[in-house]
């Protein structure tokens, strides 16, 4: 029987189909590692004396990988058309090598270290008092239960959204990765994501040391507190996370605030306030009595003031009262005076007019014609001369008592 | 702000300004008293919130599993 011919193609399609149906797990040594375009990786697996080229895409082996690590690769394999060259397409690898894992873990950490993924400066803090955060964890876990515990022990009133992952196994990088991408497109605003699992082995905690998982950390739009494993264990994830937690406990520890210590600070409040208010009220008292006692020593002052002028005043009106009498001593002095010199003035007029009296009475006609003399009076007058008479002139002899009539005869 | 709905760290600030304005020297009579009863009453409630109220776990399993599937099937 007559075997018929095929084309290159053909042949090629052919034992492809065959190929393709087979699914081969191999474990080999990693040789010639290398990444095309940021795409696709080149490696080749070998033994003692053999050797099969592997391919595959970027996406599907995150583990970091380098001559010479012991891996463990499922895979198809198959014939490359064009160039002819058989190889294994690649769907999951995982490293079986003793420190190889450490060795993963040293070339990623250094990897993202280099890119700036561990920076301070990307670090976001955590709100005080949350009020909404995010959980991924495994609901099956002792992680899970010991961080509801403590934070219920805690803190109050906080809603805690789960998303439950797997931690470990094939899955759990997807599922932890899709956990994230799913709360960045959330509408809700949370406080913090929390990425949790209890302690294990490296090989255990292997999805926290993947490349996927930990930028999937990075890219998270809320602040991320990472708390893997015991007290010993540190991730990648952790180094990538804003904050990083020694174990699940200590992730609830500090995501909220202890409520005990909450209390006594509202009842240190409380009594700070109540002291306030107390100051407050004492500082107005001490006001009121220091302003009675100001208005009491205002009086008092105006009360000395009053006093000081009353003395005054009184000093004032003594004097005056003494001034007046010395006044009106000098007054009755001055009348005095004035009396004694009218009268001693009225004695010597008196005086006076009894000397013009007495001079008047000398001179008096009448006081004279008394002594004897008489007054002739002739037709033109008192006779003063005897020539101022001729015979036979009628005269008026005027006496003491009366008038004599006579005629001149010679 | 109700008793029911009070948030601990709204609430906690709101009681801190209280104790600021209180510690005003310059703060009238009447308003000190209003802010003491307040500030009283504010910590009074924030303590028993912290007594009575739980903390809410929700699953947010099937939402999220359907987002799973989808990212599974990107992958």
């Amino acid at each position: 029987m007559e075997i018929p011919a095929m084309t290159v193609t053909e042949c090629l399609n052919a034992l492809n189909d065959v190929l393709y149906t087979q699914v081969v797990v191999v474990e080999g040594e990693v040789n010639s590692y290398n990444v095309s375009q940021g795409k696709w990786v080149f490696f080749s697996l070998r033994d003692e004396e053999s050797k099969i080229e592997c391919f595959a895409v970027l996406y599907k082996i995150s583990t970091p990988l380098e001559a010479g690590m012991k891996v463990r690769v499922v895979g198809v394999p198959g014939i490359h058309k064009r160039s002819g060259k058989f190889s294994l397409t690649i769907n999951s690898l995982e490293l079986i090598g003793e420190g190889d894992l450490q060795k993963a873990f040293e070339l990623l950490k250094n990897k993202l270290d280099a890119e700036g993924l561990f920076s301070l400066e990307r670090k976001r803090s955590i709100a005080k008092y949350p009020k909404q955060v995010a959980l991924i964890a495994s609901t099956t876990s002792a992680a899970y239960t010991d961080f509801l515990r403590i934070l219920e022990n805690r803190w109050s009133g906080l809603v805690i959204d789960v998303l439950d992952v797997s931690v470990q196994g094939e899955k759990a990088i997807d599922e932890i990765e899709a956990a994230f991408n799913y709360l960045n497109e959330s509408v809700v605003q949370y406080d913090a994501v929390v990425l949790t699992r209890g302690g294990g082995s490296l090989e255990d905690l292997h999805a926290f040391n993947d490349e996927r998982v930990a930028r999937a950390v990075a890219r998270s739009r809320f602040p991320v507190v990472c708390g893997i494993g015991h007290e010993r264990d540190i991730s990648i994830s952790d180094f990538v996370a804003d904050i990083r937690a020694s174990t699940p406990s200590n992730a609830a520890e500090i995501l909220a605030p202890d409520k005990l210590e909450e209390q006594k600070k509202l009842d240190f409040i409380r009594q700070n306030i109540f002291t306030l208010g107390q100051q407050k009220l004492n500082s107005e008292q001490h006001k009121i009595k220091y302003a009675i006692k100001s208005l009491v020593a205002a009086a008092d002052a105006q009360r000395d003031l009053l006093f000081a002028l009353q003395r005054r005043l009184a000093m004032f009106a003594n004097k005056c009262e003494y001034e007046i009498i010395d006044h009106a001593k000098s007054v009755t002095v001055l009348i005095n005076r004035v009396a004694r010199t009218s009268r001693d003035k009225l004695i010597a007029q008196h005086r006076h007019l009894l000397n013009l009296k007495e001079k008047l009475g000398l001179q008096n006609p009448k006081q004279i014609l008394g002594k004897g003399y008489s007054i002739v009076r002739g037709q033109h007058g008192v006779i003063k001369s005897v020539s101022s008479v001729a015979a036979g002139e009628p005269l008026q002899i005027m006496v003491s008592d009366g008038n004599i009539d006579a005629v001149v005869t010679d | 702000m109700t008793k029911k709905n009070i948030e601990y760290g709204d609430g906690l600030a709101k009681l801190e300004k209280i104790v600021d304005s209180l510690e005003d020297n310059e703060l009238e009579l009447d308003k000190m008293v209003s802010l003491v009863e307040e500030g009283l009453e504010l910590a009074e409630q924030l303590k028993k919130h912290l007594e009575s109220a739980e903390n809410k776990v929700q699953k947010l399993k099937q939402k999220y599993q359907l987002d799973k599937g989808d990212a599974n099937e990107m992958v």
